[in-house]
C-alpha cells in the first residue's frame, strides 16, 4: 500500500509526488470527492510517504519500514484520523487535536491529522480548527475530507487546498475489485457501474451483499412504478423506507434510481446509444422507455435529483421517499 | 517469555509504569504495559504517545521475550498477590500471560509486542546532570501555575530553559506566574522547551520515587528526556512561542512589604470563604507597619483582618483573586515572604525574603 497504487486519481495522485518531491506539503488539504473514492487511503500512505525512512526515488512511502508498518497499524502519532462520535464532530474533538498537534513529533517527522466528514464539524468545532488551519507548526498538515465542501464555512475552506477525488473509470475500478476480491468479472462490473466508479462503495456493496438488493429495489421502481396506482405506490414507499432507514443507504439507492431512469430516459431517446450496447438488462429498460415515455422519464430524473439534493440538505428521509414514489 | 520475581520487588516498578498508561485512548495497545526480558533483565514500559516511561525491574530472565499486558488487570493482579516469588509466562501466542505464584495461577490476555509502539531513542550523549532534589523543587514550584485552556496550547506546559549555569523553569496561565532557577553545571550554549504540564506532574511524581540522587536530563529532537538508574523518562515538548517572561516581570517597585508567609497565608485562606461569593476578590491596605485585608460578600458579610508586615515605600491599596495569591504563598516555600507592587492596577511580584531564585508575578484585579 503506498501513494503510487492509489487507483482512478490520477490528478490527486500527481499532485501529491510534485509537492513531496518538491518539499512543499501544504500545512491544509481538504481532499473532495464521494465516500469510498480513496480519501481516507491517499491521506494515510502521504502520511507514510512523508515518514518514510527510505522513501523510493519519487519520495513514495517503502511500506516496510518501522515507521510506514506502525502508520499502517494506526499505532503511530504521527497519523491521526478524527471521526464524529455520533452525527457531528464536536468542539472536544478538535481541541483535543489542536494540544496534541501542539506536541512535536520526533525529529524531522510530520504529524498529519485527518477530519473526516469535515462537513460534520459543528460551527464551534470548525472555528476551533481555523488557527491549527492557518498557521499550524511546520511539522503539521491537516487534512479535512468530504463529499459535500459546500457545507463547509467558508473560513475553512479558504485555508485548505482542495484535492477532487473523481468516480473512476468503471473498467478501472472493475479490475481492482476482480484483483482484490477475486469476484468474477460481470459481478466485478456490475458492482463497479453501481458505485459509479467509486471504488470503496463497489467493495462494500460486493461483500455486504446488499449489491442484489438495492439494484433490485432500484429495478422494481423502475418496472413497477410506470404503471402503479396509488396503492401501490404507498406499499412501494414502505419497501423503500426499510431499506433506505439510514440516509446513506437512501442516498446510495436514490443514486441507483437516477442511474436507471436516467438510461431508460436514453433507451427512450436514442436506444442505439453505445452506452447502452451489450448491457444485459436491456429488456428491462425498453420496457420502461416504453411505460413512461420521454416526458415522464425526464421529469422522474429530475425528481430523483432534487430528493438526493433534499437529502443532502436534511430533509427527512421518509419525506424524500414519498416525494420520489408519488412523482415519479 | 519467562521471567521470575519478587511481588514486593515488582509492585512499586508496576505502579510508577502504569501511571502514564492513559485510561481511556484511541489505540487498545496502549492501555497495556510492555514487559520484556532481554539481556537478563526485566523492563516495563508504557506511553500514551505524550509520555513514554522504561523502567528496569529486579527479577530474573528464565527465557527472552516480550508480551504486552492491559496495565489495570496486571497492576490489580500483581499488587494483591501475596509477597513472594512470582513467575510470569507467555502464552503460545505471545498475546497472553500466565502469572503464577504459590499454587496458583492467573491468565491475562494481552496484546502481543509487535503492536506496541516503538519508544525511539532514550538515551543520548550531551545529557546534563542534575540534582534529583533541585529538579524537583523547580517542578513542584511552578506546574500549578500552568495554563489549562487548550486554546493556547504552549500555555499549557512550563518552559524550560538551560543556559549560563542556570536551570529555570516557568509557567503562567495569563493571570500569574511562577519562576523557579536552581544552579546548573556543565551546560554550554542555551536549550530550551515548553515541557507539558501533565507530564511535570508525572515527573514530579517520578522524581520522589527514585532514589539515587544525581539524574541526567536532556532536550534532543522535541523531547525531554530524564534518566536515572533503572528509569528513563520522555515526554514530548510543546511546539509554539512562549511569552517572553523576562518582561513580565515589573522592575520599578514602588511598595515592599515584608510578611510572615504562614500568617498571610492563613489570613487569605479565611477571606477567601467570604470572598468566594464575590469573585475571589480581596483588597489588600499596605500602611505604616500593617496590611488590612478586606473581603465582601453583600449577601453573607464582609471581613476584615490586620495582620503585621514591615512596609517599604509608598502606602498602596491593591486587590487580588485571592485564589491566586494563596496558590503562590503556598508554593513560596520560606517563612519570610517579600511583596512587592509598582501600583494599583500593575503587577505585584512575590518572592522569598533575600532570595531571587523564586519570583512569582501575579496581575491585580481592577476594582471601581
Amino acid at each position: 500500500m503506498s501513494l503510487s497504487s492509489l487507483v482512478g486519481q490520477p490528478l490527486a495522485k500527481r499532485l501529491f509526488f510534485k509537492t513531496i518531491q518538491r518539499g512543499a506539503v501544504s500545512h491544509g488539504y481538504l481532499f473532495v470527492g464521494p465516500r469510498g473514492s480513496g480519501k481516507l487511503y491517499a491521506a494515510r500512505n502521504l502520511a507514510k510517504a512523508l515518514n518514510c525512512e527510505s522513501p523510493s526515488a519519487e519520495g513514495d512511502a517503502c511500506d516496510r519500514c518501522p515507521s510506514c508498518r506502525a502508520i499502517e497499524r494506526g499505532s503511530d502519532p504521527a497519523f491521526r484520523v478524527v471521526t464524529g462520535e455520533g452525527p457531528r464532530i464536536k468542539i472536544e474533538q478538535t481541541r483535543a487535536l489542536v494540544a496534541d498537534l501542539a506536541l512535536r513529533p520526533d525529529g524531522d517527522r510530520r504529524k498529519v491529522y485527518v477530519i473526516r466528514e469535515a462537513d460534520r464539524l459543528t460551527p464551534n468545532a470548525a472555528n476551533n480548527l481555523l488557527k491549527a488551519l492557518e498557521e499550524p507548526p511546520s511539522y503539521g498538515v491537516l487534512i479535512l475530507t468530504t463529499d459535500n465542501p459546500a457545507t463547509l464555512p467558508g473560513t475553512v475552506l479558504s485555508r485548505c487546498q482542495t484535492v477532487p477525488f473523481k468516480p473512476a473509470p468503471l473498467p478501472e475500478v472493475a479490475e481492482i475489485i476482480v484483483r482484490l476480491t477475486g469476484a468474477p468479472a460481470e459481478q466485478a462490473a456490475q458492482a463497479a457501474s453501481m458505485s459509479g466508479g467509486v471504488i470503496g462503495q463497489a467493495l462494500e456493496l460486493l461483500t455486504s451483499g446488499r449489491l442484489n438488493e438495492r439494484l433490485e429495489l432500484a429495478r422494481s421502481s423502475l418496472v413497477g412504478l410506470g404503471r402503479a396506482d396509488v396503492l401501490e405506490r404507498v406499499d412501494f414507499v414502505e419497501r423503500m423506507a426499510q431499506y433506505g432507514e439510514d440516509r446513506e443507504r437512501l442516498a446510495e439507492l436514490l443514486g441507483d434510481m437516477a442511474s436507471l431512469y436516467r438510461d431508460a430516459l436514453l433507451m427512450a431517446v436514442h436506444p442505439e446509444h453505445r452506452a447502452l450496447s451489450g448491457r444485459p438488462d436491456r429488456d428491462l429498460l425498453a420496457g420502461a422507455a416504453a411505460d413512461y415515455g420521454v416526458a415522464r422519464l425526464t421529469r422522474a430524473v429530475e425528481r430523483v435529483g432534487r430528493a438526493m439534493d433534499g437529502l443532502r440538505r436534511n430533509v427527512q428521509p421518509r419525506l424524500a421517499i414519498e416525494y420520489v414514489v408519488l412523482n415519479v | 517469555m519467562k521471567l521470575a520475581f519478587k511481588q514486593e520487588q515488582i509492585t512499586p516498578v508496576l505502579q510508577t509504569v502504569q501511571r502514564v498508561v492513559s485510561p481511556r485512548t484511541t489505540l487498545p495497545v496502549l492501555t497495556g504495559v510492555l514487559i520484556s526480558g532481554k539481556d537478563g533483565k526485566i523492563t516495563l514500559s508504557a506511553t500514551d504517545h505524550e509520555i513514554a516511561i522504561e523502567a528496569e525491574a529486579p527479577g530474573q530472565v528464565i527465557e527472552e521475550g516480550a508480551v504486552v499486558l492491559p496495565a489495570r488487570y496486571l497492576g490489580d493482579i500483581v499488587r494483591r498477590i501475596p509477597g513472594g516469588d512470582v513467575t510470569l509466562e507467555t502464552g503460545p501466542q505471545g498475546k497472553s500471560a500466565t502469572v503464577r505464584w504459590g499454587r496458583s495461577h492467573y491468565v491475562i490476555h494481552g496484546f502481543s509486542a509487535e503492536e506496541f509502539p516503538t519508544l525511539g531513542r532514550f538515551g543520548q550523549d550531551n545529557m546534563i546532570s542534575l540534582n534529583r532534589k533541585e529538579l524537583r523543587e523547580l517542578v513542584d514550584r511552578t506546574v500549578f501555575s500552568v495554563s489549562h485552556d487548550e486554546t493556547r496550547p504552549m500555555l499549557t506546559g512550563a518552559l524550560l530553559e538551560m543556559e549560563d549555569g542556570k536551570i529555570r523553569l516557568v509557567a503562567t496561565d495569563g493571570v500569574r506566574m511562577a519562576l523557579k532557577e536552581g544552579p546548573l553545571d556543565g551546560a554550554d550554549g542555551q536549550k530550551k522547551a515548553i515541557i507539558p504540564g501533565r507530564a511535570l506532574t508525572e515527573l514530579s511524581r517520578t522524581l520522589a520515587e527514585l532514589v539515587e540522587e544525581n539524574i541526567l536530563v536532556g532536550l534532543d529532537g522535541g523531547q525531554f528526556i530524564l534518566q536515572a538508574k533503572g528509569i528513563h523518562f520522555r515526554t514530548r515538548t510543546i511546539d509554539g512561542q512562549f511569552p517572553n517572561y523576562r518582561q513580565v516581570i515589573p522592575k520599578d517597585i514602588k511598595t515592599s512589604a515584608i510578611l510572615q508567609t504562614s500568617e498571610y497565608l492563613a489570613a487569605c485562606e479565611r477571606s477567601s470563604v467570604l470572598a468566594q461569593e464575590g469573585g475571589h476578590a480581596i483588597r489588600l491596605d499596605f500602611k505604616g507597619d500593617t496590611l488590612t485585608i478586606t473581603a465582601n460578600a453583600p449577601e453573607v458579610g464582609n471581613v476584615q483582618e490586620e495582620i503585621a508586615a514591615t512596609v517599604g515605600g509608598e502606602n498602596m491599596q491593591i486587590a487580588f483573586n485571592v485564589k491566586y495569591l494563596i496558590e503562590g504563598l503556598k508554593n513560596i516555600g520560606a517563612d519570610e515572604v517579600d511583596f512587592q507592587m509598582t501600583g494599583p492596577i500593575s503587577p505585584a511580584v512575590m518572592k522569598a525574603k533575600g532570595r531571587e531564585d523564586l519570583v512569582y508575578v501575579i496581575l491585580p484585579l481592577r476594582t471601581v
